[in-house]
């Protein structure tokens, strides 16, 4: 207790070399604190912000063309569903979104067409990130909601002018529907905005609901998801592991009657080698190896039904969604020999089985069929989670290979999808860690000087007290004492400077359109988000630091005898 | 007296009229058949792509096509920045070859050919009655016209599949002689998007087909590309030249 009283009145009688060495510490505490802010403010807005846009923290990709740009998922209400009630979700995106080309004024331009529902901006919170997001500086966001204006849309002021529209212009567009099939529009310009975020420039942004009406989407279809997470680092990975478990496919089917008798159909897995053998198996004939519509039925039903090659039969099943059924009407291209194929199951190879299912898709069945079905088509094909980057690009470049096989779903995270960005962070921290460690280091050398000096000074001090009985260690705790009184208030200080820093630095307007750096700008403003842990922790690590530089000229201090301490002079 | 003549002229013409006119599917399937070889075919194939401010860019391509499992393979001549390059397709798959990088790619039948508007499905044999039907109604029945100074037979057809380029067409096909001589697509919103001309045909192998095509595009105005075949013969194609090593032998 002596000690720290000692300590303390000291700090008082060295007033001007404490205030000089206190200065250096709060400086390197205030630096560390920015530091700490601005890294966690990239952090802040690479996460909530530009990853997001791009990718969600974890989503679904769905496709059913082979082509990584359209994305289709026919039962969408049902997935939207299981994604919402994830404990771990705060939003669910449906990411609707086509490369298009645009028509301006005497100007055109590649584009891209992304829907955003603004109708869901009751929240003030929202609000203010979609005005923080898109900073209009002609006419109004709000007009995305105006039913009388035909396909409203925000653009850039950058596409404004590579098109050379302004507000009120009309814009036309070309595209592909989910289908493939050519697509057009005409756009009206009501708001041009201004934004740091390289990503949000290509685009042009129009409603949701109007670009899935374009783009042809049915009321229960969907694109692919994107999500939103409370807390994305922890929670990305187990969020999707999590889909992946309840996106496990079952056997697709449709029931239905056919004479009074319930029939089943099925599709044939269609790939080349499963092809080859139920080919086999069923004795289809080779020269039907192309038929896409190719219809297998059992000889128990072509006799009960008196069906033959050639005939034709409808089947109408009950729908998921809504109160129709669904139809549709084949044609018997083989029968398959008696015990092949189970009485009341049809077989359709698969182009042809989901160019009705999924058009049409029946109510949902937990189906668990008494025969083997390794023959039979999924309701979609569920790719295994990709480990790394590469892997899931690898997947995506194959994706073409799964034209006419059916659906193909990936779950993803973040970290697989948009990994790019997250490399962006790290080398942010990695550059701004370095940055401060060396700044640091030249500060902890200015503090190891004056310490010494100090204690060269105060030799003759350490004599009188060694003299009246003062133990080496207690000098040496004295002189730690010091060091730790002064850290601290300091480093109460630095973190006073840094959040002033933060504040002045945050002040400056900073325009960096076009620049890919604009990404980390908030408003053309540099972005802090300092935490508590990272800055009491910046305050200790400051304390520690001080005390490790302290101790070396302590401990040379306390090792002085009495003696030579009192007859030193200078 | 003169106007019940003339009103029985005009009874016994629409009567001899409607006896002639021919249904919408037997048009496209006149169409179909014209365009069934039933053989191998080759050609060389000139494409010339002008974009509005971008002035033309010129393309050459051998051209090798097999029905019986719709085959067809594709090495690029011209320009020289393309030359070597290639396309395949093998049953599903859809190949594209890159010289530079002695690589084949797996693309989708969506994916541009030489960066120009045609797509690699369009290389297909794909059967035009699988694809589309006559429109109901009066819009589907061939209405007689003159096109120029052809009499053609004018109708509209709609996508029976969803995976088409356009949904809905209107075909003007001559009436002597069957041919397809001009079309126009619409989006899925009705807009024109593109009006084909079929301004050349040769005949081979017992059949016609177009040897000169003119498309242009009617929603970014400026655009247009000719397809101009040549060297067009018939007969077996070794089957190796629909493989990745033919392919890439030839790209040397």
């Amino acid at each position: 207790m002596l000690l720290a009283r000692l300590a303390f009145r000291n700090i008082g009688r060295h007033l001007r070399r404490s205030l000089f060495l206190g200065s250096a510490i709060a400086l390197g505490t205030a630096v560390l604190v920015a530091a700490n802010g601005f890294a966690h403010g990239i952090s802040v807005v690479l996460f909530d912000k530009v990853m997001v846009f791009v990718a969600g923290h974890a989503g679904v990709f769905a496709s059913e063309s082979g082509s990584q740009q359209t994305q289709i998922f026919r039962d969408g209400t049902w997935l939207r569903q299981k994604l919402a009630a994830l404990p771990e979700v705060r939003r669910v995106d449906e990411a609707v979104g086509v490369f298009a080309r645009a028509l301006g004024n005497g100007k055109s331009d590649n584009t891209i067409l992304v829907g955003i529902d603004t109708r869901q901006l009751a929240d003030s919170k929202d609000r203010a990130e979609f005005e923080e997001t898109f900073r209009i500086v002609q006419g109004s966001w709000q007009a995305m909601n105006d039913s009388t204006i035909p396909l409203p849309t925000l653009l850039g002021v950058d596409k404004a002018k590579a098109l050379n529209v302004k507000l009120g212009d009309q814009v036309r567009l070309r595209f592909s529907n989910v289908n493939g099939q050519n697509q057009a529009g005409k756009a009206t310009v009501v708001g041009i905005f201004e934004t740091d975020n390289m990503f949000m420039q290509a685009p042009m942004y129009v409603g949701l609901a109007r670009l899935r009406d374009l783009m042809g989407y049915r009321p229960d279809e969907s694109s692919g998801f994107n999500l939103v997470l409370h807390n994305p680092k922890e929670d990305a990975r187990r969020v999707a592991d999590t889909i992946q478990s309840f996106m496990v496919p079952q056997v697709a089917s449709i029931p239905s009657r056919l004479g009074g008798a319930p029939v089943r159909l099925f599709g044939l897995k269609s790939d080349s080698a499963t092809r080859a053998q139920w080919m086999k198996g069923l004795s289809v004939p080779d020269s039907l190896l192309r038929e896409k519509n190719l219809v297998v039925i059992p000889t128990a039903l072509s006799v009960s039904q008196k069906l033959g090659v050639g005939d034709t039969f409808s089947l109408a099943w009950p729908l998921r969604y809504g109160t129709d059924s669904g139809r549709t009407t084949l044609i018997v291209s083989s029968i398959a020999p008696a015990g092949k194929l189970p009485d009341s199951v049809i077989a359709m190879r698969s182009e042809g089985f989901f160019r009705t299912y999924n058009s049409q898709i029946p109510k949902r069945q937990n189906l668990s069929p008494a025969f083997d079905t390794s023959w039979a088509v999924r309701e979609w094909n569920l790719l295994p989670r990709a480990a790394t980057t590469d892997e899931y690009r690898k997947q995506m470049a194959e994706l073409s290979f799964a034209r006419g096989l059916g659906p193909v779903v990936s779950v993803r995270t973040m970290y697989e999808a948009a990994s790019d960005i997250l490399k962006l962070e790290n080398v942010l921290n990695v550059v701004t860690l370095w940055a401060v460690l060396v700044l640091f280091f030249i500060i902890l050398i200015g503090v190891l000087n004056t310490l010494r000096m100090t204690i060269r000074e105060r030799t003759r001090e350490i004599g009188t007290l060694r003299a009246i009985g003062f133990q080496a260690r207690q000098v040496l705790g004295l002189f730690l004492f010091e060091t730790l009184y002064l850290a601290v208030f300091s480093g109460l200080v630095g973190v006073v400077l840094g959040f002033g820093l933060m504040e002045l630095l945050s002040s400056f307007t900073i325009h960096a359109s076009g620049n890919p750096m604009g990404v980390l700008l908030v408003n053309s403003h540099l972005y802090f988000s300092p935490t508590v842990t990272g800055t009491l922790g910046g305050v200790v690590l400051i304390a520690i630091l001080s005390l490790l530089t302290a101790w070396l000229p302590a401990r040379a201090a306390a090792k002085l005898s009495p003696a030579d301490a009192l007859r030193h002079h200078e | 007296m003169k106007r019940q003549i003339l009103s029985l002229i005009a009874v016994f013409a629409a009567a001899a009229f409607a006896q002639t006119a021919p249904t919408g599917q037997a048009v496209l399937e006149m169409l179909e058949k014209q365009n069934k070889l039933g053989n191998d075919l080759r050609a060389r194939v000139n494409l010339t792509q002008t974009k509005a401010g971008q002035g033309a860019k010129q393309m050459a391509m051998q051209y090798f096509r097999r029905d019986k499992d719709d085959a067809f393979a594709m090495l690029i001549d011209a320009p020289e920045a393309d030359r070597g390059n290639g396309y395949l397709r093998q049953g599903e798959h859809f190949w594209m070859y890159r010289r530079n990088t002695r690589t084949f790619q797996h693309v989708n039948r969506d994916e541009s050919i030489g960066g120009t508007n045609a797509h690699g499905q369009d290389f297909e044999n794909r059967k035009l009655t699988t694809l589309y039907a006559p429109a109901k109604g009066e819009l589907g029945t061939p209405a007689p016209e003159m096109l120029g100074k052809k009499a053609v037979w004018k109708f509209e057809v709609r996508a029976k599949l969803p995976d088409v380029d356009y949904p809905r067409k209107i075909y003007w096909v001559s009436r002597d002689e069957w041919f397809l001589l001009k079309e126009q697509a619409y989006s899925a919103s009705g807009t024109l998007m593109q009006s084909s001309y079929y301004t050349k045909y040769i005949p081979v192998d017992g059949r016609t087909i177009p040897s000169q095509m003119l498309f242009v595009d009617e929603f970014e105005k400026g655009n247009r590309t000719v397809v101009e075949l040549s060297e067009v013969k018939t007969g077996k194609i070794p089957d190796e030249t629909f493989t990745k090593a033919w392919i890439e032998s030839k790209s040397k």
